[in-house]
This record gives structure tokens, sequence and C-alpha cells, in this order.
């Protein structure tokens, strides 16, 4: 065999790896097994297969003799945020699939291209996997078969089962075998373990799946050594996959006697008896080697050879062929162009059955040669000695063996071979029980894989030479271990074991954090966690057994003033957050003043960055001001009115001294009576207090101070705030403030002046600012206060001592007080350490984020592996549908009426859902035998017959838009590029929530006195835009006393009911929610990536506490924002649906039956706890109940919430959450997109067009409704779109949002591009149902697309020559006909001329396969389904 | 053992008894407190916490000591360096020459 042509010589590097394989969740683990000889055979896990199968006397098909073997089952979990998966479709995809998926991103990263791309054009996919069933088809087999089978034997056996009994149990067998549906059958279908990989991380070259048996991984290692040869890819993805335990596969194996009934696996010993099974995935990254040099890629090896044969016509298809195995062997060091006895190593195949074994050692001894005393022996391992046979992934395990032995210089033992083999002696080769080093300067080993069926491979590789370990560093360095041990469990037991496991992660109110854990640091966090005292990070340990924040604990932040000293440490923040430092030069205290300001809210971005939250906001002295404006009181262009009023000129005003004083203001008062002009301007903690007056009354305060040994010091500055002395000063000030507009406080804000929070109107708030310059700081008990109202954790943001003050003046009280910043302590250090100490509270900052771990926690899915025994608790009850009768009382008399009558009741219920489903009014239409409307509530009394009190109806103008409610711009539909201008291109609208506000104010302006206490049958029919603003009317109307009919004219109705007091509170409801599930989003990545579109306003989802297969719970924090906080509550109800479904998961609320609230509304900064319980899941609709309950009493609760489903598949729902990222048209591989009507609703459509056109084009149009009939203009529109898009993409561009790009008409009516992407050239096509378009960036390009449609010969020879039609090709004529119109017509687009109604102007000259040559110009052309493309190609 | 020495011995375990009551941590009991201990650094002590030792200390030794005074007499860089055996020295030296 000769060489391949075009490969380079020296071979196909490996670049990176990844695997998992039995006891080794990763490639390190795994060669750590290897090196220290790790036995990792397991009794099978009982949720594999179940123990009922095991025994070994039987002979039966379905009873196996071994229970041993290799299981990756502990490791199976699933990242299935990061991979964009929603966890319904992972349960039921195959799960070697989503672990394949997860290992080859990690085999990349091992590359080094986490970081830096690849070409993914050039980047193929190439697996070797049996086609063998899978858990997931297992399942499906048992849904399927299984359950009818069960029934119709059940039948049989139980005659007295009815078909309902029956129906139920196969119901509830169905359910229990595992999900399946139209939502993950793709999940199931075996090629995609390649596709998927292909899919999910964007590689554009092969991807295929291949199955060669046991020698599958390297027939693939083969075609990928052939992809690169040939130069088709410049980066393979290969390996192994066999994620299989499946009974059909153990009894095969059974059945043919391979499994070894010692339970051992001997590779090469005399009492070697049979395989044990193993499993795993075992995958590479191979690029060429001049590339990899090139590039500067670390390398593990070099694959200098690949040889593959078949045993042909031999012996037996199951007895291995020594012929067959030579041939591959010579082949593989025949194109390496080497000699076979250069190899220090071979791993072999090594099965250990007793013919398998004989074969290989004399294929060993034909290739390798005899034994040769003048020469060391070779070493021949086989890694199935430890992790068992993992058949089609086999090979890559043993090739990632030998690959890491080259590489690290050292030859790995094999287990179990005491006694060796008698055939072994005659060969060159050796086993070793232990490792040795491998210090050969050239490290060369072969690896061996063969297959049933007689198919053999061998891969030759070879450490990289000398010459080559001068390269660059590894790129793929580990990233640097995180600073901290973080630890979370339920109890101080777990969390021991976690802290003796070693690893940061777990979930639970019981925390632990070690920074930067030494072995002695770990011993101490030890003895904390056993002695179950808190500990507050003194000693770099950070302890709470039960998180002072689990219960309800809030968080305050206390912003500093001027203080003694100001020395802020900023170090390693503007790097880490990306935020500059703000400049906090100068001297004095008017620059002291500033620079705490500027500090302060440095800080506040800082802790929001890192993820911490206040639950409300305080401020010490001046550091009030820093309080009021991160409480939203005002918007930061009050940093600059602060700044100024901080000016020299205004500081000096009473020119008095200040003296802080070691002890408290209680204290200190009696001791200076008879000083005049001295008083106490801040009494900051028990022990801490500051006078305040002239220099000579200090001096003497001090004087007696120090004769009482009080420790006391004068600051080094005068000014006289927080005394009387400013009156007649202040108005400077004030004049600054006052100027400032007010703006609703985000978080409850607290005054250190009267120690309550800020009063809530305008007049109160200004005369507070007042008070605060001239009355003393009463710090000591606005901290008791807080205690008081909830906070727990006292979080100092700035520079100074208020953490201090709080640890002293609440010592003996539960709480935590902690600084941002710490003298003489790196800013991001201190943080990190601030950071650790509320984790450990119950906090959630992002740890990742602040450097404290390597990665934010996220919860991973456990993937099932194997298909359990489906056990039905007795005795089966129907689960849903119809009503059925326990068993065994079907024939009672009384419960069939009884049952009858429930059916009835049904179907009455359904009656009454599809009436109120069909009326737009909402009103509910009285049904025979169903009890009408609900009453009113507890409390209330009912409807009066007695006239209305008031008038009869109210008409009013109603306008909604950005300059009332400029917080809708948060609530905007559309996602656009960050910066973008124009408003109403985001489609700002009034959430729903909004609407219901609405109506219920009016509802209390129609009747002055009373106030709303529910609200019912509310009904949204479109949206309420707000920019451009809404203009319509509000009318109200009396049903009766105290109920009023409330519209808002072309959106939105209502009835709303009045009272005079709230009702009592119902106790909250303790209904469960099912099977509890992780929500696998994190939370910070809910807003982040668009899962849910809110914008900050709206983020009222503080946390997502359950997550049930009937619903979820939540925590919500109440926002200023009107309606947000019910918003917040249909959001969990919209993260369901989206956990739950795996297509059309965008879901909007337009109905709800009935709210009725209990008290009066949240003030901002309240948290609470709400519940989602999903009453049904339609196709189209999913009804909820929802209670949302304050301090542990319900203040709201909801029935009946509809949210309607919005169709999102294919492309869709991407397109939705990511359109800057996202194509909708589909891109063919020859360059154009195309957009094919799926039959589009017109709510989808116009999701769709909205982000395909500005407000400005669709008005331009005529308005939406309009553009819309223009159907197929518009899909050229986006489909050209898409194709510049697709062009930016490829070259490199990150987000190009639809809407920066223009597609304007020239004169000629040749489309232009403007905007991003200008200077591309396209052209489009579109007809009934389709649009075609090809972007380009040089030259003119024509495209058209046509239906192939029978085509008279009255028009051909109108539009063609005779010599034209003498080309047409046999075959469809009326097709050809038709490619060479396209043709024709692409060309004319081309030429910018058209036809110009002469299609004889152009003429058809040649036809080449698809491609036809017109006057010059070559067109391709491709049928697809009933039309015909045609592009001009250069 | 010299006067000086069993004042001193004294005044150490009296400090490490008063350091684990104003910082209130179960560690700082496993922590032996020695004369090389630093208030700043290996303590991590708030000014607030060094006066409520200050208040500690005057309760127990009375006119005997005027920690103010000697704190006063401090540069600060000087009081971030001030170790326990700083404070044993000057109570024992405040004891013995009364």
């Amino acid at each position: 065999m000769t060489r391949r042509d075009g490969m380079d010589p020296r071979g196909a590097a490996i670049v990176g790896m990844a695997c998992v394989f039995p006891k080794a969740p990763d490639l390190a683990t795994f060669w750590g097994n290897v090196l220290a000889g790790v036995d990792a055979i397991t009794d099978v896990p009982a949720q594999r297969w179940d123990p009922v199968f095991f025994d070994p006397a039987s002979q039966s098909p379905d009873r196996f003799y071994v229970r041993k073997g290799g299981f990756i089952d502990e490791f199976a979990d699933f990242d299935a945020g990061a991979f964009g998966i929603m966890p319904v479709a992972a349960r039921g995809a195959e799960p070697e699939q989503l672990l394949a998926l997860q290992c080859a991103a990690a085999a990349l990263k091992d590359a080094g291209y986490a970081e830096r791309d690849f070409p993914r054009a050039r980047a193929s996919v190439i697996l070797g996997r049996g086609n063998y069933i899978g858990a997931a088809t297992s399942r499906l087999i048992n849904i399927t078969r299984g359950a009818q089978q069960l029934v119709e034997s059940l039948a049989i056996l139980l005659p007295e089962l009815g078909p309902e009994q029956l129906g139920a149990l196969k119901r509830e067998f169905q359910a229990r075998c595992g999900v399946y549906g139209p939502d993950t059958a793709i999940g199931l279908v075996p090629n995609l373990l390649a596709s998927r990989i292909a899919n999910r991380l964007d590689l554009r070259g092969a991807a295929y799946t291949l199955d060669a048996a046991c020698a599958s991984a390297l027939v693939a290692v083969d075609h990928a050594c052939r992809e690169l040869a040939a130069g088709t890819s410049d980066l393979v993805l290969t390996g192994g996959v066999h994620l299989c335990h499946d009974l059909v596969f153990w009894s095969v194996f059974c059945q043919l006697g391979a499994l070894s009934r010692s339970e051992r696996i001997r590779p090469f010993d005399r009492r070697a008896d049979g395989i044990l099974m193993g499993e795993g995935i075992g995958l590479l990254v191979l690029k060429r080697l001049e590339d990899a040099e090139r590039d500067g890629d670390r390398v593990y090896a070099v694959l200098r050879g690949t040889g593959v044969s078949s045993d042909g016509r031999d012996v037996s298809l199951m007895l291995p062929s020594v012929e067959g195995q030579v041939l591959a062997l010579e082949r593989a060091w025949r194109s390496a162009g080497l000699e076979p006895a250069t190899a220090g190593l071979v791993e072999a195949h090594g099965t250990a059955t007793p013919a398998g074994d004989a074969a290989e050692l004399e294929t060993l001894r034909r290739v390798f040669g005899p034994a040769d005393p003048a020469r060391e022996r070779s070493v021949l391992g086989s890694v199935k000695s430890m992790i068992g046979h993992a058949m089609p992934a086999a090979g890559a395990a043993g090739l990632i063996k030998a690959a890491l032995a080259a590489y690290h210089g050292v030859r790995p033992p094999t287990l179990h071979c005491e006694e060796p083999h008698a055939a072994l002696e005659a060969t060159a080769f050796r086993t070793l029980p232990a490792p040795e080093p491998w210090e050969a300067p050239l490290r060369r080993a072969g690896v061996n894989a063969f297959g049933f069926g007689g198919v053999n491979a061998h891969v030759v590789l070879e450490a990289p030479g000398a010459a080559r370990a001068d390269f660059r560093a590894p790129v793929a360095e580990p990233s640097p271990a995180p600073a901290a041990l973080l630890l979370a469990a339920e109890g101080p037991e777990a969390l021991l074991a976690a802290l003796d496991a070693g690893r940061s992660g777990g979930t639970g109110p019981c925390r632990i954090a070690v920074l930067e854990p030494t072995p002695a640091r770990l011993a101490s966090a030890r003895k904390a966690v056993l002695a179950g005292h808190p500990r507050h990070g003194r000693d770099g340990i950070h302890f709470s057994p039960r998180g002072l924040l689990t219960d309800g604990g809030r968080v305050a932040f206390l912003f500093p003033g001027v203080e003694a000293g100001f020395e802020p440490d900023l170090a390693g923040l503007p790097e880490r957050f990306g935020l500059e430092a703000p400049d906090l030069g100068g001297e004095g205290l008017a620059h002291q003043g500033a620079g705490v300001i500027l500090l302060n809210h440095y800080l506040a971005r800082v802790a929001a960055a890192a993820g911490l939250r206040a639950d409300m906001v305080a401020g010490h002295s001046i550091g009030e001001w820093s309080a009021m404006i991160e409480a939203g009181l005002f918007d930061t262009a009050a940093l600059q009115a602060f700044l100024a009023a901080l000016e020299p000129s205004m500081l000096r005003v009473a020119d008095l001294a200040y003296l802080a004083v070691g002890a408290g203001a209680d204290r200190v008062d009696p001791w200076l009576e008879g000083v005049e002009g001295v008083a106490v301007s801040h009494d900051n903690c028990l022990h801490q207090s500051i006078l305040c007056g002239p220099e000579a009354a200090i001096a003497e305060a001090a004087r007696r101070l120090r004769e009482r040994k009080v420790l006391c010091e004068t600051l080094p500055f005068r000014s006289g705030f927080h005394t009387r002395a400013l009156e007649g000063h202040v108005e400077g000030y004030l004049r600054h403030l006052d100027r400032l507009e007010l703006r609703p406080a985000a978080l409850p804000l607290w005054s250190a002046t009267t120690c309550r929070p800020y009063p809530a109107g305008a007049d109160e708030i200004r005369a507070l600012f007042r008070e605060h310059l001239l009355e003393p700081v009463r710090f000591r008990e606005l901290l008791l206060a807080l205690h008081g109202a909830g906070a727990r954790a006292f979080v100092q943001v700035g520079t100074g001592s208020l953490a201090a003050f709080a640890s002293d003046t609440l010592a003996g009280l539960p709480h935590l007080a902690v600084s941002l910043q710490a003298p003489r302590r790196g800013g991001l250090a201190q943080l990190q350490r601030a950071c650790a100490a509320l984790w450990v509270e119950g906090a959630e900052p992002d740890l990742a984020r602040v450097g404290l771990a390597a990665k934010a926690a996220r919860p991973l899915l456990r993937l099932e592996l194997g298909v359990p025994m489906v056990r039905i608790p007795h005795p089966p009850l129907p689960r849903s549908g119809p009503r059925g009768l326990p068993a065994g009382l079907g024939e009672d008399p009384v419960l069939r009426s009884f049952q009858a009558a429930l059916a009835e009741l049904d179907a009455a219920g359904e009656e009454v859902l599809a009436a109120y489903a069909a009326q737009p009014t909402g009103a509910v239409p009285p049904v025979a035998g169903i009890p009408a409307a609900e009453g009113p509530p507890a409390g209330i009394p009912g409807p009066q017959p007695s006239a209305p009190a008031g008038p009869e109806a109210l008409e009013e103008p109603l306008v909604v838009g950005l300059d009332r409610y400029p917080e809708l711009l948060d609530h905007s539909l559309i996602p656009q590029a960050p910066g973008w201008p124009v408003a109403a291109d985001r489609a700002p609208a009034a959430p729903m929530t909004l609407s219901i506000a609405l109506l219920m104010e009016a509802a209390a302006r129609f009747r002055p006195g009373r106030f709303p206490v529910a609200v019912e049958r509310v009904a949204a029919s479109t949206w309420l835009r707000a920019d451009p603003p809404t203009e319509t009317r509000l009318r109200c109307e009396a049903l009766d006393a105290d109920r009023i009919r409330v519209r808002i004219e072309g959106h939105v109705e209502g009835v709303v009911t009045l009272a005079d007091r709230y009702p009592d509170a119902p106790g909250p409801s303790r209904e469960g929610l099912g099977v509890l599930g992780e929500f696998p989003v994190p939370m910070e990545a809910v807003y982040r990536d668009g899962w849910l579109f809110h914008g900050p306003g709206y983020q009222g989802i503080a946390s997502i506490d359950a997550c049930g297969e009937r619903g979820m719970r939540g925590t919500l924090r109440a926002l200023p924002a009107k309606g947000a906080l019910l918003d917040n509550a249909g959001q969990l109800l919209g993260l369901w649906v989206m956990h739950t479904c795996s297509s059309d998961q965008l879901a909007m609320p337009v109905r709800v039956g009935r709210i009725a609230f209990f008290g009066p509304d949240p003030v901002p900064g309240e948290m609470l706890e709400c519940t989602v319980w999903v009453r049904s899941l339609g196709r189209r609709e999913v009804r909820a109940d929802l209670d949302l309950v304050r301090g542990g009493r319900l203040w709201a609760r909801i029935t009946g919430w509809e949210d309607w489903r919005f169709f999102t598949g294919g492309p869709i729902f991407d397109v939705m959450r990511q359109p800057g990222r996202y194509l909708l048209a589909a891109a063919d591989p020859e360059g154009f997109t195309v957009l094919e009507d799926p039959g589009w609703t017109t709510a989808t459509l116009e999701f769709l067009m909205r982000r395909f056109f500005s407000y400005a084009e669709l008005e331009a149009l005529g308005g939406l409704r309009q553009a819309q009939r223009r159907a197929e203009w518009m899909y050229g529109r986006i489909a050209a779109k898409d194709a510049v898009r697709r062009h930016l993409f490829q070259a490199g561009a990150g987000e190009v949002f639809p809407l920066e790009i223009g597609i304007a008409s020239e004169a000629s009516g040749r489309p232009r591009v403007t905007g991003r992407g200008e200077g591309l050239r396209v052209s489009i096509a579109h007809k009934p149902g389709i649009a075609v378009a090809l972007a380009v960036a040089e030259g003119d390009p024509g495209v058209d697309v046509e239906e192939v449609a029978p085509r008279g010969e009255g028009f051909a020879a109108l539009a063609f020559a005779p010599e034209e039609l003498a080309l047409l090709p046999g075959g469809d004529r009326d097709e050809w006909l038709t490619r060479f119109w396209c043709a024709k017509e692409a060309v004319g687009k081309a030429r910018g001329t058209g036809l110009g109604g002469d299609p004889r102007s152009l003429r058809v000259e040649a036809v080449e396969a698809e491609a036809i040559m017109v006057s010059g110009s070559r067109v391709q052309t491709r049928r697809r389904g009933s039309r015909v493309v045609a592009w001009t190609v250069r | 053992m010299s006067t000086l020495e069993a004042h001193k011995s004294e005044a150490l375990q009296a400090i490490s008894a008063m350091v684990q009551e104003v910082i209130g941590e179960e560690w700082v009991r496993e922590t032996p407190i020695t004369l090389e201990t630093s208030f700043t650094h290996d303590l991590e002590l708030e000014s607030i916490e060094l006066v409520a030792l200050s208040e500690k200390l005057q309760a127990r030794y009375g006119a005997t000591i005027d920690f103010p005074a000697w704190l006063s007499g401090m540069e600060l860089e000087q009081i971030i360096a001030l170790k326990v055996g700083d404070l044993v020295d000057y109570i024992a030296r405040c004891q013995s020459n009364p």
C-alpha cells in the first residue's frame, strides 16, 4: 500500500482529548486511574438493569450469569443550560447524544478552543458508534409495544378489568416509562450523535457515525485522518461512543458465552475466561501536524499511520482471524513508512477471551517479530483490564491511553495478568504490573481494535519529536484554581461529607467558605462544622450552620460618609468587572467628600455586577446621599448635583471641630455638663460617638474625656454638619437638592435622622433633606431599627467603619457585618471575602464573576442511562382523562350512576370553558346545572339589588406611552442591538398586568372612597403599545353596587369588585407541585440570556425555589413599575412552560378568571412567595392558579390565569430570543438563503416581522396589517437580510440584528444593501410561499425561483430559440424548461437588465449537469421540491 | 519568677480572654494568642473593637493604666504594628511602677 497523496508525511496531530469512562469523569482522572491501576469494575447499578435478571444457573435468554461491568452512571450529568437544550428534550433524548456533546465541548476546550476560534466551516465530526439500542429507544419500546402487551395480557388474565382500568393502567405504565412525545422524538435518531455535536458547536464539515463493531473508534480515526490528508477538513473531532447496557445487549453476550464467569477481565492471563462489558466516551481532536505546529497547539501525539482490513472469506464470522489482523497492522505500519519493531508499546485489543487473546498474540508475533534475547521486550497492555470492554468506544480508550503514555513518557500497567498466557513468551512483548518510565528518545506505539464479523483496525502513533518540544506552552492551561472552597448542604453532616470530598458546590442553607484552603485551614473548617458555631472569616473561614438570609433575613447596604481616613483600594476591580475606576484624586474635605460619593457609587456598581442585591439601603451622614441615588430616588445625574454641593466654598460654613469619642452618646452626655456649644453630632455605635463644637469647647471636652480614660481623637476636618449651628448655611445645599427630580424609590431607603424609612410624599422627602443636614446622625438606633425590620446582613459599600459600627451595636444579635473595602487589602480580595461571607449566609452572589468559583454552579441534569423496571404502586388509579372508578367497584350500580354524573359534569365544564374562551368580553353564559359565577369574596357584602351608588357609567381618554410609563422600555417585546436609537423598534408594550392595574385604578376613581379587592374576567385582545403612544378610551360601567365593568377600548377589559375593606385572607394553599426537578437555567441567566425578555424594571423573580411537574414556586421582589409584581408571577408560569415544553415555549397572558386581593399592594423591595399550579396544558394555551404570599399571609390569589402559547417551531424560538444571532431563513450550503412559509399564524408573523422591519419601514408599507398582505415581498426582504447576515457571521461578526441592515431599491429596481453589510451585493427572488436571496462581496449576483409547471410548446418557442431547445437534456421536460427560464432570469438580474420582455435576448449556450451557461455567464440550478432555484456563480 | 514576669504572664492571660470576648468567635479559642500576635494582622481587630478592649482593660486595671493616653502617644503605623506583647509590657510596667 502506498502512502496517501496529500497527507502531511508526518501525520495527524492529536491536539485535544476528553473522555468519560468507568470511574473517570474526565481525561485527567482517566490517566490517573490508568497509572494507579484502578479497577473500575463494579456490580451493575440497579437502575441499569434490575437485579431480577441475574441468575447464574439459568440458561434462559433473559437471565444473565454475570453482574459485573464498567458503568458511568455517576457521571451522566448534563449541563442542559450550557447547550441551550431544554430539559424535557434532554430527558427524552438518547443520553449518549448529550454526554457526547458535552465531551466534545470538553475535547475542544482541551485543545484550547474555549477562548480562541477555529475554522468551524472546515471541522468534521466522525464517531464510531454501534447500532445498538439506546436507553431512550428502549423506553420507547416499552411505551409502544410493552404497554400494549401488558394490557392485553392483563385483559386475558383478569377479564373483570374494564377498558377504563386497563386504559388507566396503560397510561400509568407509559407515564412511568419516561418522557416521550413530538418534542423529544428527534432525540432518538441514532446519527444525531454526530449531528447534534455539529449543530450545537456549529461545525460544518462532515458529521456522521459509523459502525465497525468493536473496531468502530479506530475506523473513525482512520476516516478522520483521510479527511485531513485529503484537505477536505482542517479539524476532525473523532473517537468512539458506547453507552449501552441494554438487556438485549447483555442477552446476546451471555448467549454467546463471551462474558467472564469468574467476573474478572484478565487480558493475556492464562486464566482469562471472557470479557466484562464496559462503556464510555473517548474523543480526540485531530489536525494536520503542520497546522498544529503553525497554530502553536499542544500535541499529545502524532498519528503516523492507520490500517483497516476485513477477514474476508475466513473461518467464521465469530472467530478472530490472524490473517485479517496481520493485514490491518501491516497496512498501518506501511502507511506510516515505519518499522513495526520500533514500537515500544502496543495497546492491544486484549478482550480476555481465550480465542481472542491467542489470535492477537499470534498476530503480534508475526508483525512485530518473535522474542529476541538481544533486545528489550516492548510493553503490551490492555485498558480493558481496568474499565472492561467499551465495545465501539474501546479503540478510543486504548488510543487515548497510548497517546498519553507517549506524551508523558510512562508505560502503564495492565491488571490481573499475574500468570501470563503461554503464547506471550514467544512474542517480543511483556506486560507490566506497575507503571514504568518510558525514556526512549523515540516513543512509538501501536493500538489495536478488532470487531465482530472480522473488521480490524490499527493505528501507529508517536510522541511529538524532540524538534517539536520547544512549542509554545499548552494553550489549554487549566483555569487558575479558584481562591476558595465553597460548599453548601442541607445540614452539617452532609456539609462535613462534602468538605471531606473537597469539591465546591452543592445546595442548601448550611454553608461554608474556606478562602485559600490550606490543610490547616481545612482542618479548622472541619472543627467549625463539627462544633456548629458560625465563623465570620477572620481566619479565612466563613461558616453558617443555617444562613441568616435563608429564612427571610434581609440585606442592608450601608453607605459611609466622610471619616477620618479615606484610603480606597480598588486593586483588581476595574479589570475584573470592566468598570473604570473613578478619579478620586485631590486633597481636603471637599475632595474627600466628592471622593466618598464617587467611590460609593462605583462600589454599588461593582456590587451589582457581583450579583449582590440590597433589600434596603441607608447611609451615614452624606453617605445617605449615596443611599438615595442607589435606591433610585434620584437618577445618577444627581451625582453631579451632590458633587457640586460639596464645592470647597460651600464647606467651612460653620467652622466647627469634631471629636471622635470612644464611648456611646448616652455615656458621653453627662460628662460634658457645662461645656458650652458642644453637641453629639453622630451617635455611631455602642462604643463610638462624635461631638461637634467650637474648637476651644472641643478641646475642653477632649480634656475631660481623657481624664476619664476615654479614648478620643480630634478629626482632621471642620464643618458643622448635623448640628443646629449649620442652620442658615444649608440653603446652598438645598438649592442643589431641590433641582433634582424625585422618583419613587425602588428600594426601601432608611433615614438616619428619623431611623425610619423615607416618607413617600415629595414635600416630606424634601423637608427631610434639611433635617438630615441639621440633626444628629442616629446611626446606632438606625442599625437597631434595620435589624428590627429584618436586616440580617449589613454590607458596607465604601471605606470606613460602618460594618464595625454594626458589629458593635448588634453584638449578641444574629447578624453579619461585612465591608466591600478594607484597609491594606486589595479591592477584589476584599470583595471576594464579602461575597464569601454573604454567600454563606444564603445570598447568591455571582461566584464565578468575583473569582470565587471556576464557573457558576449550575444545576446539572442527571440523565438516566438505564431503563428501570416500571413498578406501579397498587392499586392503579386513573391519573387523568375521564374520571374512572377504583378497580373492583365497576359493577356497583350506584357508583355507575355517580360516574355518569361526573362525566356529565366534566362535559358541562368543558362547555363553560369553551364558551368562555369564545366570548370576547369574557362573560360566562349560564349553563344548566352549573352554579353561576363565583360570589363575592368572604367578608364583602354580596351584590346589592339596590341602585348603584354613583353614576351609571364613566368614559375618559387614556394615553399609554413612554412619557407616562418610561419603565415600559423594560417591557419591550423585540430585542434590538445595544444602543439602538428607535424605541418604537423595540415595541415597548404594557404587560397585561399593567392594564389590570389601570382597570382597578379606574374603578376606584369611579367610586371614590372604596377600593378594589378583586378583578375578574380579564380578557386582553391586542397589545397596548407604548411607542408610539396608544390613545384610547377607558369606560367604566356599574354592574351593581360593588362591581364595575372597566374596558380599555380595543385592548382589555375586566370586572372590578370594590369594597370598604379587604376580605380576610384564607390560609395559603399547601397543595404540592408534583415530582420536583431542577430548573436548569441559572437564575442570573434567565433574564440575561433572553429566556425572559424583560428589562430590569420587570426583573422581579429573585429566585426559583421549586420546580415540579405541576408547577413552580419562586420568590418575587416587588418592583416600582406598575403591574410588575403580577407580571413576575406570570413570568414564573412562562418559565414553567419553557421548562416543560420543547416547542411553542413562548407563552403570554391573555385572560384571568379572577384575582382576589387580601391586603394593600406590597411596597417596592418587599419579597413575596409565589406558587404557580398548572391546571391544564393544551397545545395553544395553558391555565394556572397562583398564590402570592407575603410574610406567610396570602396577599393575592389568582384563579384561571391563561397564557396563550405562541408557535415557535423550527428556528423561530431562537430568532425570537436572540434575533441578532439566529437566521430565520434557511442557509443553503451553496450560499443562498431560502424562506418558505410554513403557514405561520398572524401572531407569529407579527412577531417575526417586527424583528426584521423597523417601525418606520412597516408604517411606510401602510402598517403591519397592510404589510402582511405583501407577504412575499416581505419574505424576500427577510431572505435578503439573512443572506447579508450570514455573510457577516461567516466573516466573524458576533451579533447582527436584522434592523441594522437596510435593503433599499435602486432606480433600476436592483436591491441595495445599506447599514451593516453595505457594499455587499444582493439579489432577491420570490414566488408565492417562497423567497430566495443571495449576497456576495464581489460582482453582481442573480437568483431566481420558479414553480415547475407544465409549459406548453408556445412558451418554449417564445422563450427559447431552437438551438437552445436542442440543449434540453432528457428527462422531465417541464423541469428543464423551468431551469432554463430561471437561469436566464438569474443572469438578467445579475446584469441589471432583466429579460426586458425579450427572453431571447439571453441565450442558453451549454448545459453541464445542473449548471447552465447563459450568454457567457454560469448559472447553477437546483430542483427544490416543486420548484427550481437558479443562481449565478463566479 | 520575678514580679514583672508574673505580671506579664497574668496580663497575657487576661488580654487573651478579653480579646476572645471582644471578637466573640469560636476560632480565637483554638488559636493561641501569644506575645507575637498582632492586633491588626493576626486578629484583624477593628478600631471599635480596640475601644471595647480599652473599656475592658480600664475595668480590670482601673487607674493603674491609662490605655488611651498610651495609645495617643503613638503614630498610626505604630498602632497598626501593635502586638499583644507590647500591651502586656505596658501593663506589666504600669503594675510594677505604680
